[in-house]
C-alpha cells in the first residue's frame, strides 16, 4: 500500500480521511474498528512519500507496492502517463470531496489593483469553458451541468462522497487527527 | 586609540608584527555574529518558548530519540565508509598518473555542486528494485531503498568530497624522501604506511570526517527521497522538524533544532580534542 505521509503532504491528509470516512459508514462513527481499520492500512505502508506525486513516482516507477491510494485526476494521469495496461483503477463506493480552495484576497488585490482581474478569472473557472476544461483534466467539475463535452462526464464513475465539514471541517481536523500526539502519530506508537 | 587598545591587550595575545588586529578581529566577530551567531541565538531563543518540562518532554520522546539516532548513526557509519574510500580515492588521485586523471578529479566536487534533491531522487531510482543496481541485489532479498541502508547511501554521496578534498593537499605536499628514508633504514612498506603516512596525515583525515559528518546529519534533501520516512525506523530528525513546521509547531520545531545542534557540537568539539592532541603528539 503507498500513500504519502499524511504530516507533510495535504493529499495525504485527504487519503487518510477518505479511509477514515469509509470505515466509519462500514462500522459506525465512534465503532473501535473504524480506528483498527485505518490503523491496519497504515500498516501496511512501507514508504511514507512527503508528496503525493512522489508517492504515485514511487509505485508506478519503482514499482514498491500493490495498491497506491491517489486523488482520482492523478490516477487518471499515471494511466495516461504509462499506458493503459499498466494499472487498473479500483474506486470505492464512498469517498472523501477533495475541494482545493479558491480565493479572492481583498488585501492583495486592493494592493495590486487586480480586483477585476482576479474576479473574472474566479467567473471563468466557473463558466462553461472554465469547467469543461476542469473535466478534460480529470477533476469532477462542481458544475457538470455546465460542461459542453458531456462525454466527459462517462469517465467519472458513480461515487458517494463526503464533506470534510462532517468532521467540523480543517480547523477541527488538523489539530484531532494529524497535530503531534494526533490520531495519526497514535498509529505510530510503538507496542507495549 | 588604537595603539592604546593594542597595548593594553598585550596582555592576553602574543603581540603580533602583523598590523591592523583590532580591525580584523571586530570584522572577523560582526561577520561571524551576522551569519552564524544571531540565527543560532535565534533558534535556542524560540525553543526557550517551550518552557523546562516540555523540552525535556520531548527531548525524552521516543520518536525524537528514535529519529535522532538514526540521523547520528547513518551519518556517522556514511562519514566513516568515506573516510576509508575518500582517503583511497585521494592517495590515487596524488600518487599516480593515468589518463582521465583531471576529469575523475573534477567528478570528486559533483556531489557539492548537484541539487541534493536530484541526487536523492537518481539515487532512488537506481538502487529501486526497478533500477539499475537494486535488481541486482532483489535477487538476493535485500532492499536498500527505502531502508537506514538507503539513507546512509545518500549521506556517502554528499559526504564524499570532504574526505577527498581534504586529504588531498596534504597528501600532495608529503615529501617522498622521508617514506625513501624510511625504507633505507629497513622499513616494510606496511610500517611505512602506518608509522610515516597515517601519523601525518591523521589531522587531515579527521578534519574530513568531521566536515563529512556534519554535512551528513543535517543533509535532508537527497535523504527525504531515499529514506521510506518510517517513523521509528527511517525517520531522520531534520524530517521531524519539517513536520513540526507543518503543523505550525515552530517552538518543537526549534526544539529539535537546538537538540541536534548540542549532539553535534559535542561530536564536533570531541573531534577537535583528539585532533589536537594528535598534532601535539605527531607534530603537525
Amino acid at each position: 500500500m503507498i500513500t504519502p505521509n499524511p504530516k507533510t503532504s495535504g493529499g495525504a491528509r485527504w487519503n487518510f480521511l477518505a479511509a477514515w470516512a469509509w470505515a466509519e459508514n462500514q462500522y459506525g462513527k465512534g465503532d473501535d474498528r473504524v480506528r483498527q481499520y485505518v490503523h491496519d492500512l497504515f500498516r501496511h505502508v512501507p514508504v511514507l512519500d512527503s508528496g503525493a506525486r512522489g508517492a504515485t513516482t514511487t509505485f508506478a516507477q519503482r514499482g514498491i507496492g500493490d495498491v497506491l491510494l491517489a486523488w482520482e485526476n492523478e490516477a487518471f494521469l499515471a494511466v495516461e502517463e504509462l499506458g493503459q495496461n499498466a494499472f487498473d483503477i479500483v474506486v470505492p463506493p464512498l469517498s472523501i470531496r477533495a475541494e482545493p480552495p479558491v480565493a479572492l484576497v481583498d488585501a492583495v488585490v486592493d494592493a495590486h489593483g487586480t480586483r477585476d482581474l482576479a474576479t473574472a478569472y474566479l467567473d471563468y473557472l466557473y463558466s462553461p469553458v472554465g469547467q469543461t476544461i476542469i473535466a478534460r483534466h480529470f477533476y469532477r467539475p462542481a458544475h457538470p451541468e455546465l460542461v459542453t463535452d458531456q462525454s466527459l462526464l462517462d469517465q467519472f464513475p458513480p461515487l458517494e462522497l463526503v464533506s470534510i465539514d462532517a468532521y467540523g471541517g480543517w480547523t477541527k481536523v488538523q489539530p484531532e487527527f494529524f497535530a503531534e500526539g494526533g490520531i495519526f502519530d497514535q498509529i505510530y506508537q510503538p507496542e507495549g | 586609540m588604537h595603539a592604546q587598545s593594542a597595548s593594553r591587550l598585550r596582555g592576553w595575545r602574543r603581540p603580533s608584527i602583523i598590523p591592523g588586529f583590532g580591525i580584523n578581529f571586530g570584522f572577523a566577530l560582526a561577520y561571524l555574529g551576522l551569519i552564524v551567531l544571531i540565527p543560532l541565538a535565534g533558534l535556542i531563543w524560540q525553543s526557550a518558548a517551550l518552557g523546562w518540562d516540555e523540552f525535556w518532554r520531548l527531548a525524552t520522546d521516543r520518536r525524537v530519540i528514535s529519529a535522532m539516532s538514526t540521523s547520528f548513526s547513518t551519518a556517522a557509519i556514511a562519514a566513516l565508509v568515506n573516510t576509508v574510500f575518500g582517503v583511497l580515492t585521494a592517495w590515487v588521485l596524488v600518487r599516480y598518473e593515468f589518463p582521465g586523471r583531471r576529469v575523475i578529479d573534477a567528478m570528486v566536487d559533483v556531489p557539492f555542486a548537484l541539487p541534493t534533491a536530484v541526487a536523492g531522487i537518481a539515487l532512488t531510482a537506481l538502487y529501486a528494485p526497478t533500477g539499475w543496481i537494486g535488481q541486482l541485489v532483489a535477487p538476493l532479498g535485500l532492499r536498500i531503498v527505502y531502508t537506514p541502508a538507503g539513507i546512509v547511501i545518500a549521506l556517502i554521496f554528499v559526504g564524499l568530497p570532504f574526505v577527498v578534498r581534504t586529504v588531498q593537499p596534504v597528501l600532495g605536499e608529503f615529501e617522498r624522501e622521508v617514506e625513501e628514508a624510511a625504507a633505507t633504514l629497513g622499513a616494510s612498506r606496511f610500517q611505512t604506511i602506518t608509522r610515516i603516512i597515517l601519523p601525518a596525515l591523521t589531522p587531515a583525515v579527521l578534519t574530513g570526517f568531521t566536515l563529512a559528518f556534519g554535512r551528513a546529519v543535517g543533509e535532508y534533501g537527497s535523504v527525504i527521497f531515499i529514506a521510506g520516512n518510517l517513523p521509528y525506523v527511517s525517520e531522520i530528525a531534520p524530517l521531524l522538524i519539517v513536520m513540526r513546521l507543518e503543523e505550525f509547531n515552530y517552538p518543537a520545531a526549534t526544539a529539535i533544532g537546538a537538540l541536534m545542534l548540542a549532539f553535534a557540537f559535542v561530536i564536533l568539539l570531541s573531534i577537535n580534542l583528539i585532533q589536537a592532541w594528535s598534532r601535539m603528539r605527531y607534530g603537525h
